[in-house]
């Protein structure tokens, strides 16, 4: 079990590791500004055009880092579009292991599905294993203070005042 | 005796309700609130209201016990991944998320599902899950805060619960729905409601606003805020006819719509906020291993 979470591990170093050095190409899905520094303020560099392609090698906080051309700098996370993942979802890097009550193999890359979820029973015997796995209020702070993440008292953002026109393919849910 | 008969009394009538007329029931009670809006000064309308408000209100305890007993029906589908260090991890990271908001002391609990598939469930009270799928597709600390946060958003909003009481699950007593002494038809029209819910999914607008609540959560708890619209900007590369992503798709508003709204809401206020990106998972692992 170990080696498979290792294996997790080594997944996840890997994939940080690519999405800093290999860049990730998308294009902009609207015209936007391209400046020096991540932030509005910032010098700008060049307007982009809408459509225009990009080389995403980093992000920071709202703000992708691209090179477009010859030129690098940030542009809004907003007006970017990720190139469509051609990777499907079996190329994934496996998490397949062992499940907790059995010693069944899974090898399926399917998820979990409406077919899967309608058919579920209840299962009491692994809540109550989840019910172990809880932490305490206290061991919440403790990581945040260890972690040494900043507290800060921020409202909720109200619902944008202009609501958007649904297509009818929203209607529902 | 006399408490056993009114014990299956009270168990005949809220399966009759539930079987018969819970769409109906719903609607009444939906219904009820604007009936005596209009008027001034006290009337029956509006006392009236009050008492179905009243008698309708979940308690807490019954908003844990119909977690709980969701939880397993997601259980059921799909066991845990059998790795404590990563168990214990998500929950701490998720009770120090949860402990910046209005509900800091419901028995938050997180867990991993063994599940390729790229999904994340919240149940009312506080039980909230990912799967390991998309666990390892996180790149930064941040993005599975800020997809933690979206689900403490969804019960603190009590998203879950409004759509369960909907189909005609109030009122029907902690006894009836606890795991020790419920009462099995009861607890199985609660499971089925719920395995209901997951498949329908939750209203776009309770998702926009899990969206909005999840991005201030993230924020309040020292993160980069961005990691939410990090992750739906991941998503939108991706498509339902991956399997690993159909049921995701299936269940939510478009990535590109969720990123739209969250755009008009972050530009210029939340954009500003500094945070932190967190620490790697394999670090975080190790951490939680000693």
């Amino acid at each position: 079990m170990k080696s498979h979470w290792k294996s997790l591990g080594a997944a996840i170093i890997l994939s940080c590791a690519a999405a800093a050095v290999v860049a990730q190409s998308g294009e902009t899905h609207t015209a936007t500004d391209l400046h020096g520094q991540p932030q509005a303020d910032a010098p700008k560099l060049a307007t982009l055009a809408a459509n225009a392609k990009v080389e995403v090698i980093g992000r920071r906080g709202g703000w992708l880092q691209v090179k477009s051309g010859t030129q690098t700098g940030w542009v809004s996370l907003f007006d970017v579009t990720l190139e469509k993942s051609t990777a499907g979802s079996g190329s994934s890097p496996s998490v397949a292991g062992r499940t907790s009550n059995s010693a069944t193999v899974t090898t399926s890359v399917k998820g979990l599905s409406k077919d899967s979820l309608q058919s579920a029973s209840a299962n009491p015997a692994e809540f109550q294993k989840l019910k172990d796995y809880a932490v305490s209020k206290e061991a919440g702070l403790a990581f945040g203070k260890r972690a040494k993440l900043a507290s800060s008292k921020l409202e909720y953002l109200a619902e944008p005042a202009a609501t958007r026109v649904e297509s009818p393919s929203h209607h529902g849910g | 005796m006399e408490a056993d008969m009114r014990q299956i009394s009270r168990i005949l009538v809220s399966a009759a309700l539930i079987a018969a007329c819970g769409q109906a029931n719903a609607q009444f009670s939906l219904s009820l609130p604007g009936f005596g809006g209009g008027n001034k000064g006290p009337d029956l309308g509006s006392m009236l209201s009050n008492t179905a408000k009243a008698f309708k209100e979940t308690t807490e305890e019954e908003e844990i016990l119909l977690g709980q007993q969701s939880s397993t029906v997601l259980l059921g589908a799909s066991p845990l991944l059998d790795n404590p260090p990563v168990q214990r991890y998500v929950n701490t990271l998720g009770r120090w998320l949860a402990s910046h908001t209005e509900r800091p002391d419901l028995p938050w609990t997180f867990g991993v599902l063994n599940d390729p598939g790229f999904n994340a469930f919240a149940t009312p009270g506080g039980y909230i899950f990912v799967t390991s799928g998309l666990l390892e597709r996180m790149r930064t600390e941040a993005e599975l805060a800020g997809v933690l946060a979206h689900e403490i958003g969804h019960v603190i909003k009590k998203h879950h619960l409004a759509a369960m009481k909907n189909q005609g699950l109030a009122g029907l007593g902690a006894d009836l729905i606890s795991m020790k002494t419920g009462n099995d038809m009861v607890k199985g029209v609660v499971i089925d409601t719920f395995r209901k819910l997951l498949v329908s999914g939750l209203d776009k607008k309770d998702e926009y606003e899990a969206d909005r609540v999840g991005v201030v959560i993230a924020a309040r708890a020292g993160y980069d805020p961005y990691g939410l619209p990090a992750v739906l900007q991941m998503l939108h590369s991706h498509s339902g006819d991956e399997n690993a992503f159909s049921l995701m798709f299936e269940t939510h508003p478009a990535p590109a719509a969720r990123l739209e709204e969250l755009a008009k809401l972050m530009k210029g206020k939340l954009d500003t906020v500094a945070g932190s990106p967190g620490k790697p998972l394999a670090e975080r692992t190790r951490e939680f291993s000693k």
